[in-house]
């Protein structure tokens, strides 16, 4: 198993390796495998992807983003965000954006309202998470499937046997109503994004509690 | 291995289970692990998200993905274009000129050049997902800023530091800023991450991935 030290070494690697950060203001810190990030970066696109780069490392268990966005002069002001917002929200759900409500103060932008997917949650924030001017986003909007929840315990656990991905003998799934609970161990942040991705695809789920653990 | 007629039914339950992908007109056929697709899809962006499911499934070596796109509504060429020149400015906010879009009749072509492959990734990305789109077809160049360095040693320090890659299935080679990726991994997720990885290393124009999954 890897020492902190080891892990924070790795971790400030890939984040000078990564050409989509700019690491120069970032700062590392690390104890038992959480990685915790503070300092600077241009936008909050560029926040996002730090955090990605570091979920790369092996023997990063978990993350807290700190890092702030230092804005220059020339930002959008919070009208000229929100009318790109709803924009790009047009762009990327053209059948879904109606029920989508933009809010921003400060350059924080708040989603809200209801879609039936879970994907269509996502793609909402990835839309609006790029725009110039944001530091940082914060979706709240609800999932309402048209569906009623059947046998999702079942129809999860078929889909992780099926995928490449997922090892689903290490992973328990628990289903209450239209709410899931995953439990267990995987080999990587990417593995635990793709369980809680397929867990959300079940039709009739309203919400994924993701308690998988990151092997070290 | 696992039979074909079984990475079949798996992968018409993938697609049947995927909200993202509407698979009422879609066929599959499985020969020795290979996937081919066929049938129509109402938007690019979906017969690209056809493609990424059936990767997803265990026992997939190959996919042919022959499905054809019948828009049922989207964008006019005007706002394709529009659309793609504001996915520019974003993607590269100072030097948009770089790269252009022509469109014609939801065909959309990228042409230009950039410094780095994500960039060209992204940009192909952000048009993909516009309604309206038939194709894409990424012309675009990557022309890096400096010089490779020791590519071949970063790329594999790289795949050391990594959770997802298993560095010691993977070989690199390097000639000049072209890398050649052989080996083998269990995932396509995984064959796709070390072949970004590798687009990572600096000075990098052109990568081949000759990954194969073990299946």
């Amino acid at each position: 198993m890897q020492t902190d030290t080891d892990i924070k070494k790795d971790v400030e690697a890939e984040l000078r390796w990564s050409p989509d950060v700019d690491e120069t203001d970032i700062a590392v810190k690390v104890k038992n495998g959480e990685v915790s990030l503070t300092g600077y970066v241009r936008n909050y696109l560029e926040k996002c992807q730090a955090e990605t780069a570091v979920k790369r490392v092996k023997g990063v268990a978990a993350v807290a983003n700190d890092i702030e966005i230092r804005s220059f002069a020339g930002t959008p002001t919070d009208p000229e965000i929100a009318r790109a917002a709803v924009s790009a929200l047009k762009i990327e759900l053209p059948l879904t954006w109606e029920s989508i409500k933009t809010v921003v103060q400060g350059g924080r932008v708040r989603l809200e309202g209801k879609v039936e997917w879970h994907y269509e949650r996502e793609r909402a924030e990835s839309a609006v998470r790029r725009l110039s001017g944001v530091v940082s986003v914060l979706n709240q909007i609800r999932i309402e499937p048209k569906v009623a929840p059947q046998d999702i315990k079942h129809r999860i656990e078929d889909a992780f046997r099926r995928i490449a991905q997922v090892d689903a003998n290490q992973i328990t799934v628990e289903a209450q109503g239209s709410d899931v609970t995953l439990r267990g161990e995987v080999r990587s942040w990417a593995e635990r994004d793709q369980a809680q991705q397929t867990a959300w695809s079940a039709p009739g789920v309203a919400k994924v509690i993701n308690e998988l653990r990151v092997r070290a | 291995m696992k039979p074909d007629s079984e990475v079949k039914r798996d992968v018409e339950a993938e697609l049947d289970w995927s909200p993202d992908v509407d698979q009422t007109d879609l066929a599959v056929k499985v020969s020795n692990g290979v996937v081919t697709l066929t049938g129509f899809v109402a938007s690019f962006f979906e017969k690209y998200r056809a493609e990424e499911t059936v990767k997803r499934v265990a026992g997939v070596a190959g996919v042919a993905n022959d499905v054809q796109v019948r828009p049922a509504y989207g964008l006019d060429d005007p706002e394709i274009a529009r659309a793609a020149i504001a996915a520019i400015r974003v993607e590269l906010p100072s030097s948009p000129e770089s790269v252009k879009a022509l469109v014609q009749n939801g065909h959309v072509t990228l042409e230009g050049s950039v410094e780095w492959n994500f960039q060209r990734e992204r940009l192909e990305d952000s048009i993909r997902r516009l309604a309206g789109v038939i194709t894409v077809d990424n012309e675009i160049m990557i022309k890096p800023r400096v010089k490779p360095g020791d590519i071949k040693r970063m790329i594999e320090d790289a795949f050391r530091r990594s959770a997802e890659v298993d560095a010691s299935h993977i070989s690199v080679k390097t000639e000049g800023g072209t890398v050649t990726l052989g080996g083998r991994v269990r995932t396509w997720s995984e064959r796709a991450q070390a072949q970004q990885t590798a687009w990572f290393a600096p000075g990098v124009s052109h990568v081949k991935n000759e990954i194969t999954i073990s299946t």
